[in-house]
């Protein structure tokens, strides 16, 4: 084949071209650290690193859903935990005056305590966090219970409010005040304020063993504690279900970075020695040009 | 055999030679001309004299000036700039096509922002900054829809200028070609090739069907006709022009063809290809196929969050309203995406609510929304609202990589063949001058020959005397 000097810059200008091209292409991915930098290096690729970066959204948004549940559940256990301590304080109180050695008196006393107990438990079931009442429902920018005329009741409803924990699954956040303290929805479920209620008239009746007496209300306290008691089991097998979830997500969010670097980023070592290995070819190519456009016929016709 | 024959011979040769030289010379100045041909004097011996029963040579005749071309070549070349013409221009169109969605933050980002944003409302329906977050996000995702809208418009845009500039570029090469077929069939017409001609109107076609992807053929007289789909654009010294003038049902051009006797109609369905049709391709089918998938994305989910939004209650308890501008045509649909104004001024209106009297806690119809992102879509072929777009995106991605391999083998088929051609009509520098010194010589001994002649003759006036 005939070759001109044409031929030869064409050529020359042709591959220095296609090997600063792959050198600038090589750098990119050595400053980006990533292997995809456009979306037709790897279009798959490209796809499914977004589709992962989507995912580890969720994952996060996830994440701060159950922080929220966690935070939310510490307030109502603590509620939880004084309501049995009062309602174990209320057993004290009644089993101490069904006694036949107290007078009349006492158990008038003794029904103050009983009526400043109802108003502590009163308040603790009006527990507000934040703007929230947290026991009560979907309803909760109003305390809930109220007593009026020997009675207490309830304004909030039986909402549970649910927060997303993964794509298929959710929580409650809340307890609803109407099944914790009224037994609303429970089988066998007592009210909470009325055992208190009836425990201080039952003391300002002075009625030991009637069929409302101090002896029956005992009973009902008894209940009342289990009934507490059981919705902080359940609250504390929810708090353990946020955190095992959140273990859960947290391993996710590990492997879920993992899937997305093995698409996207460059393997370190490949592009640096490939880094090296083109500009080597490039001074090369450089060196090696000027050898061979410079002479001519023309530098040795003197 | 007369001293007078060897001085002819001798100026025969002179000239025959310093044709040679100036020859070369013509090809050494444009050794960097692009599509020079190098020329060759062909040098032949002349018709020899017969004289006393032997036949005595005459010395050398420069029968012609030839350029030394490969035909095939030639013509392979001028396909070979059509193809490259069209994909080189499809692979510049779809570059900045991707660009329009980065890998990082736009549409898919700002859509998980929106659906985030949700779900923190749904952990606190009543709070007041969750709501106004609510409707920041909303906002940021039509924003940048829009702005992929726009992008993709002005890439349109864009193209319909490089349209418009290729379309007066043919206008002028047209009119050249069809000038050079009228002074090659006048030279040729004495039967000489016209080299020069046919170097100048070779690259001018070559130039054409880079730019229309048209055919040429070469007629007995050495002018040529280049169609394109049928239409006549140059025939022997007739051409005719087109214009982009005329704006289509879209605001952009189209291309108009007005024929050398003046009939004159729109004819941008029958550019395929080179550049004007890889132009008119990317504009209208790729381009514009982005900009429907992307504006039926933005209408369903429009339609989809108003619609779930409807069936919650806000703050007030009221119905939920529209929670984005409704829309009703597909068209434009990525450019309209905007937070419902009455929305906007109020976030209490935003309907996180499934009834009206369970307000303010009830965060069931924000779980819904929520609930949105993981629903597949019929009008998006049965694709979640994150699948459908990275489904646009791949199809994006994967044309992009398409066309930058074809446009970079039929590059290397290209500058392939560009040796080829240069390899039988490129001008090398070495050649030229070991020919100079050759012809140089050959002068001398012409004129060491004219000496000679002029001695005899001397020596026989001298003997005469």
């Amino acid at each position: 084949m005939r070759v001109t000097q044409q031929t030869i810059s064409t050529q020359v200008t042709e591959r220095l071209q296609r090997s600063y091209q792959r050198l600038a292409r090589t750098q990119e991915a050595v400053s980006t650290g990533y292997r995809i930098n456009h979306l037709s290096d790897d279009p798959i690729g490209a796809a499914r690193v977004l589709g992962l970066l989507g995912f580890e959204q969720s994952l996060n948004q996830y994440e701060k859903n159950l922080d929220a549940a966690l935070s939310a559940f510490e307030p109502a256990d603590s509620v939880l935990d004084s309501v049995v301590d009062r309602l174990v304080r209320a057993k004290e109180l009644a089993i101490s005056m069904a006694n036949d050695t107290n007078s009349s008196d006492q158990r008038l006393q003794t029904s103050k305590e009983v009526r400043e107990l109802l108003n502590q438990v009163v308040n603790f079931a009006n527990t507000q966090v934040g703007n929230r009442f947290i026991f009560a429902g979907f309803i909760n920018d109003a305390p809930p219970f109220s007593e009026s005329g020997g009675a207490v009741s309830y304004a909030g409803d039986g909402g549970e409010i649910f927060v997303q924990t993964s794509s298929i699954s959710s929580i409650a956040i809340n307890v609803p005040g109407d099944r914790l303290f009224q037994g609303v929805g429970l089988a066998a479920g007592v009210d909470i304020f009325d055992i208190y209620l009836d425990l201080e008239s039952a003391l300002q009746n002075n009625d030991v063993g009637g069929t409302d007496g101090i002896r029956t209300q005992i009973g009902r306290i008894d209940i009342a504690i289990d009934q507490a008691l059981s919705f902080r089991a359940e609250l504390g097998a929810r708090v353990d279900h946020a955190r095992v979830a959140k273990q859960a997500i947290g391993a996710m969010k590990i492997q879920n970075n993992q899937r997305r670097s093995q698409i996207q980023d460059a393997d370190a070592l490949a592009v640096y020695s490939d880094f090296a290995r083109y500009q080597q070819a490039f001074q090369a190519a450089l060196q090696s040009s000027s050898e061979v456009i410079r002479p001519s016929l023309l530098d040795f016709l003197r | 055999m007369s001293i007078l024959s060897t001085l002819s011979i001798g100026a025969q040769s002179l000239k025959a030679h310093q044709l040679a030289i100036q020859t070369t010379g013509h090809n050494l100045a444009n050794v960097a001309t692009p599509g020079f041909s190098r020329q060759r004097v062909e040098l032949v011996s002349a018709y020899p004299a017969f004289v006393g029963g032997i036949f005595v040579g005459q010395g050398v005749d420069a029968a012609s000036v030839q350029r030394v071309v490969d035909r095939f070549t030639e013509a392979e070349l001028l396909s070979l700039h059509g193809e490259v013409g069209y994909s080189g221009a499809e692979s510049w169109a779809l570059s900045s096509l991707q660009e329009v969605f980065p890998l990082s933050g736009g549409v898919n980002g700002a859509l998980s922002n929106f659906f985030g944003a949700l779900s923190d409302l749904a952990s606190n329906p009543a709070g007041s900054s969750e709501r106004v977050i609510v409707i920041a996000k909303a906002r940021a995702l039509g924003e940048t829809l829009s702005l992929a809208r726009q992008s993709l418009t002005s890439l349109q845009t864009n193209l319909d200028k490089d349209l418009q500039s290729a379309v007066e570029r043919v206008n002028i090469l047209t009119e050249k070609i069809a000038r050079l077929n009228d002074q090659i069939s006048f030279v040729e017409v004495r039967g000489e090739p016209a080299n020069d001609f046919r170097d100048q109107r070779q690259t001018l076609l070559q130039e054409l069907t880079s730019l229309t992807g048209s055919t040429v053929r070469e007629d007995a007289n050495g002018q040529v006709t280049v169609l394109v789909d049928g239409l006549l654009l140059v025939g022997g010294v007739r051409f005719a022009s087109l214009s982009s003038d005329s704006v289509n049902a879209n605001g952009l051009r189209s291309v108009t063809y007005r024929s050398p006797d003046g009939t004159a109609f729109d004819a941008s369905a029958l550019f395929s290809a080179g550049e004007i049709g890889s132009l008119l391709n990317a504009r209208d089918n790729h381009v514009q196929d982005v900009i429907d998938r992307l504006d039926l994305f933005a209408q369903t989910l429009v339609g989809q969050f108003n619609t779930q939004h409807a069936l919650g209650f806000d703050l007030n308890g009221n119905a939920g309203g529209n929670l984005f501008t409704p829309i009703v045509s597909a068209i434009g649909a990525a450019a309209a995406v905007r937070v419902d104004a009455t929305l906007a001024a109020d976030p209490r209106l935003i309907a996180a609510a499934q009834s009206a009297s369970t307000l303010p806690g009830d965060n069931r119809n924000a779980l819904a929304l929520v609930g949105l992102s993981s629903t597949t879509i019929p009008a998006l072929g049965g694709l979640t609202l994150e699948d459908h777009f990275l489904s646009l995106i791949t199809d994006v991605g994967a044309q992009v990589q398409a066309s930058q391999s074809r446009y970079d083998f039929q590059q290397a088929l290209l500058t392939q063949t560009q040796a080829r051609r240069e390899s039988v009509s490129g001008v090398s520098i070495d050649e030229e001058m070991t020919k100079l010194i050759q012809f140089q010589r050959a002068f001398e001994a012409s004129s060491m020959l004219v000496r000679s002649a002029d001695e005899m003759y001397q020596a026989l006036i001298e003997m005469a005397r």
